[in-house]
């Protein structure tokens, strides 16, 4: 990065107020990415409105799908979760579970230091020291990572015994007192708003709680109790052969060969406890979680609406309607703000083309900015590129000056 | 519409509440206190002390140039129920008015003042752009380095505005002077170097104090440049100097330090005397000058000269001589002839007093020589020597009075033998060089005196009006001090006579000075206040500040505190071709085109091992 552009984003880190949105590529390689499940979901979803499938093979096979999407993007958080990784470097493989459980985990844990030096070193009076993390990803990554570190963070839960979340605990500011003068000093807070849920939420007497990993674990003992089909390999194998995805269709063929059917009620009703969005168009089934759901979505527009803000966009496609509208919205009013988009790939050609569903040009806004020097730019390389050269200039920049 | 009410709700900082002359009050209406702002993906400075602010009055957009910010607390504050700790708190800028904006773009100077409660608005980029952008129209643009309080602002100068003007550039040691000089050169250079035009037209010498501009590349490849380092230890590069300067009796009293009651007339006849050019146009003529000289002597029978006078004579003949055998004239002269003080006459042998003029003609019938030097330098020697003993002879000048200037004569010949060189023609090259690091303290004085003398009588002779001379001096205080001590009130007259000279009347004669010094108090003031660019660099020693506030009349009140707080490689650009004084970050340049002048690393040289 050149010293102009590497001081631009040093003033940007100044003054203004800190977002982040962070998608499921920054937990990239530990959770490997949706693929297909969302058409088939839906592709069920729209079989089940025409009566074309049986209401036994209807819920076998969104079972299966669920599973696999439990598989995908969830199993992982328990190992996430009972893991103590002490090693402070990265893999030179990436082969294994445990090696891509260490280099993401590696990669979080220097973006979460880095910037709360960053923040640490910020001594303004018209902004504070909070960065907001905006995120859709439902697994552990962030809050294992900022408790592991020790950092201060609010994630919206309150209590002990009984961890309710509330919108109304974000917006904290944390103060230290010293011991010899009583001068009180702010410290550096990160906001970590879910906006998708998290698996370790669950519905409580109408309120959102604390669960910790248990529904998961549950989930988990639920699907080991029953034989559903590999999706994941077949598709794979359809792919091999005929160079294409499977369908919905093909699914519910599948799922009408197995005999006998195996019970999954209980699979789905200790799954639905999750309280996350799933991958489908459907989001409004639980009104108290979609209560949330719009609240943070939300404070993600206030947000944006501020003054003097800026937003990293991390491995997010902005295929999520809301969201990108949301953006959108923010981007055409609100002059004083400054969206990075960080992209994985070089052409940033998924999130244009998501934009381009809503008729927008994003490349035309003076006031968006694609952050992609090269192919599988992940959050290690991000790292790398722009806050490990942010800090060092920062801190020369002090230590020459104090 | 919308868009212009957004903007101006995110621009607008406050109102004036006080005018009093070119300084405005604003009280701010928003605790803008970061340092930037956000708009339209670009990041603006925000409200702060040496930045810019626009303020309304009608269609007038006054710019003016925030130079300091304070509170002012409510009195009243108990009787009143404020809601918020920050309401009873005003803050206050304190603006100096700088210019305004007309349809051609901004302009310097004030029409108008804004009246109590006009709004103040934030510069937006077009702008800043405007007010920084100092290239007028069909001028072209020069990058000398970037605004210090906005990095990303370049600062572009105009080359007629800058180059067409003398340059001052100011700064205690180790400030960067001769970085700045160095980069706004090698600019020009890099610009312009591969054009003929250039080549043929533009002439620049560099008078060079301390070697740092002499390595190969330092400000521009050495195929572009004639380098000359003098050197008065030995022989190394000569400078060329035309032979019409040479017999200038002028030169030669700058060179001799001749006085200027007794000694510069005796050079003026010594050096244009034509009976004397007769008299050494060959060996024979010269001998025979000689001898009439001698025999002058013995003639006179005079007691103040007498023998030693001879010898005198012959000795100095002597050196003027190829493969001579003038030492055994005189050995032979010191056994032979003898002055009784008695009977004031001349003798030879014991008391021979008959013998001597025969005796003379013998001797002077065996000297024999080559040639004479035929060297200019040479020439002009014998002429001092004849001239010299022809008028002691004579009676028509005083010995006392005469004889320092010739005992000064033979090293300062010397001297200059090894520095300069006659020669008529022209290099090709544009760029000349000329370094002085090696050369006496006394050459050091005068041959920037001289050079400059000859390129700028013969510009002023020849004026043709497309050709362009710059003479670049470094380190100037060396030769433009008012004050000095050491020197005689004539050579100081004469010497900044001469700079006073080309910084008065150069322009209208396409010559131009460039300056670096390091103490402006130094030098003399008719100089600098000729001067129409400075570059300021760091200035501690109050006496310069105030040399420097003397001439520079636009600077403000806050680049003056800033002086003698300048980082190294930080100036402040003033003058004519800036239409605010700004702030800049000098550019980098390449490391082999840097001048050779870097403070030393001890620890480098004192370790053996370095960590």
């Amino acid at each position: 990065m050149e010293d102009k552009e590497l001081n631009h984003h040093k003033n940007i880190f100044q003054d203004c107020n800190i977002n982040f949105l962070i998608g499921s590529g920054l937990s990239n390689p530990f959770f490997g990415t949706l693929g297909n499940i969302e058409t088939w979901l839906e592709g069920l979803e729209d079989l089940k409105s025409k009566k074309t499938v049986s209401d036994e093979n209807y819920l076998l096979a969104k079972s299966t799908l669920y599973k696999t999407y439990f598989d995908i993007a969830m199993r992982g958080n328990i190992d996430i979760h009972s893991s103590i990784i002490t090693k402070d470097e990265f893999e030179p493989a990436e082969t294994t579970p445990q090696e891509k459980l260490n280099n993401t985990y590696k990669a979080y844990k220097d973006f979460f230091k880095t910037l709360n030096h960053i923040l640490y070193e910020r001594r303004s009076n018209t902004v504070n020291k909070q960065i907001n993390l905006f995120t859709t990803n439902i697994d552990i990554f962030n809050e294992k990572l900022l408790e592991d570190l020790d950092l201060q963070f609010n994630d919206g839960f309150n209590g002990i015994f009984n961890k309710k979340f509330s919108l109304s605990n974000f917006k904290k500011s944390f103060y230290q007192k010293s011991l010899h003068y009583d001068n009180i000093s702010e410290i550096p807070v990160f906001n970590l708003l879910k906006i998708h849920g998290s698996v370790t939420w669950e519905m409580k007497n109408g309120n959102i709680n604390f669960s910790n990993l248990g529904i998961v674990e549950e989930v988990d003992n639920e699907i080991s109790k029953l034989s559903l089909l590999d999706i994941k390999k077949m598709n794979d194998d359809k792919w091999d052969s005929d160079d294409r995805n499977l369908t919905i269709e093909e699914i519910v063929e599948e799922v009408d060969k197995i005999d006998p059917k195996p019970d999954v009620g209980d699979f789905i009703s200790s799954y639905e406890k999750l309280q996350i969005v799933n991958p489908t168009k459907d989001k409004f089934k639980d009104t108290t979680f979609n209560k949330n759901y719009y609240e943070l979505l939300r404070l993600y527009a206030n947000e944006l609406e501020k003054e003097n803000t800026v937003l990293y966009v991390m491995g997010f496609s902005m295929a999520d309607e809301h969201i990108r509208e949301i953006t959108i919205r923010a981007i055409k009013s609100n002059p004083t703000l400054k969206i990075f988009i960080v992209s994985y790939t070089e052409t940033a050609d998924d999130i244009i083309s998501n934009f381009l569903d809503d008729l927008i040009d994003i490349k035309s806004f003076p006031n968006v900015e694609f952050i992609c020097p090269e192919n599988g730019f992940n959050l290690r390389k991000f790292n790398d590129y722009l806050l490990f050269p942010l800090r060092d200039s920062i801190i020369e920049y002090n230590k020459t000056n104090s | 519409m919308n868009e212009i009410l957004q903007k101006d709700s995110i621009f607008k900082v406050g109102k004036v509440i006080s005018v009093e002359g070119r300084t405005i009050k604003i009280e701010v209406d928003k605790a803008k206190n970061s340092a930037h702002l956000l708009y339209q993906g670009k990041l603006l400075r925000n409200i702060s002390v040496n930045g810019f602010v626009k303020i309304t009055k009608g269609f007038t957009r006054i710019i003016g140039k925030v130079e300091g910010e304070f509170i002012i607390e409510d009195k009243q504050f108990s009787n009143k129920k404020y809601t918020n700790e920050k309401q009873k708190i005003k803050r206050i800028l304190q603006v100096s008015l700088l210019g305004f904006f007309s349809p051609k773009g901004f302009e310097r100077g004030i029409k108008e003042l804004p009246l109590i409660n006009n709004e103040c608005f934030l510069l937006d980029l077009p702008e800043f752009e405007d007010v920084h952008n100092f290239v007028k129209k069909k001028d072209d643009p020069l990058i000398l380095g970037t605004l210090t309080h906005e990095n990303n602002q370049e600062i572009k100068v105009g080359v007629n505005d800058l180059f067409a003007s003398h340059i001052g550039i100011f700064g205690n040691t180790g400030s960067g002077k001769s970085y700045t000089l160095a980069k706004i050169y090698r600019e020009l250079f890099l610009k312009y170097i591969e054009n003929n035009k250039f080549r043929d037209n533009a002439k620049f010498f560099f008078i060079d104090f301390n070697g740092e501009y002499v390595n190969d590349n330092v400000i521009i490849n050495k195929d572009y440049k004639n380098i000359y380092s003098l050197n008065t230890r030995t022989e190394k590069d000569k400078f060329p100097i035309s032979e019409e300067q040479i017999s200038d009796y002028n030169f030669w009293s700058l060179v001799l330090e001749a006085t200027e009651k007794t000694q510069k007339p005796f050079l003026k006849r010594a050096i244009e005397n034509d009976f004397l050019t007769q008299k050494i146009q060959d060996g024979d003529s010269l001998i025979e000058f000689v001898k009439s000289l001698i025999l002058k002597i013995i003639d006179k029978n005079d007691d103040n000269v007498n023998i030693a006078q001879i010898i005198d004579l012959l000795s100095q003949l002597g050196d003027c001589l190829t493969n001579s055998n003038i030492s055994q004239t005189v050995l032979d002269l010191r056994q032979n002839l003898h002055y009784n003080s008695t009977t004031h006459g001349f003798y030879i042998g014991t008391n021979n007093y008959d013998g001597v003029i025969p005796y003379v003609e013998e001797l002077f019938g065996n000297i024999e020589f080559d040639e004479i030097e035929d060297d200019y330098l040479s020439k002009v020697r014998i002429r001092i020597i004849l001239q010299f003993h022809h008028e002691i002879i004579n009676g028509y000048s005083n010995i006392e009075h005469l004889s320092p200037l010739l005992k000064r004569t033979p090293p300062r010949l010397n001297d200059l033998r090894k520095v300069i060189v006659i020669n008529e023609e022209d290099s090709d090259k544009n760029i000349t060089v000329i370094s002085l690091r090696d050369v006496s303290i006394q050459m050091r004085k005068m041959l920037p005196l001289l050079i400059c003398k000859q390129l700028y009588e013969k510009k002023k002779e020849v004026n043709e009006k497309e050709k362009y001379l710059n003479i670049i001096i470094d380190e100037a205080h060396n030769i433009l001090s008012s004050i000095s001590q050491r020197e005689s009130e004539t050579w100081k007259d004469y010497r900044l006579e001469t700079f006073e000279e080309i910084i008065k009347e150069g322009r209208k004669f396409g010559t131009f000075l460039t300056i670096a010094s390091q103490r402006p108090s130094d030098i003399s003031a008719t100089i600098i206040s000729q001067l129409h660019n400075f570059f300021l660099h760091r200035l501690i020693n109050n006496n310069d500040i105030k040399a420097v506030e003397r001439t520079v009349s636009y600077l403000d009140k806050l680049s003056f505190e800033s002086l003698p707080i300048l980082p190294t490689g930080t100036c402040i650009l003033a003058g004519l071709s800036a239409q605010v004084p700004v702030m800049i970050d000098i550019g980098k340049i390449k490391p082999e085109s840097e001048p050779d002048n870097k403070t030393m690393l001890l620890i480098e040289n004192w370790k053996d091992e370095l960590d």
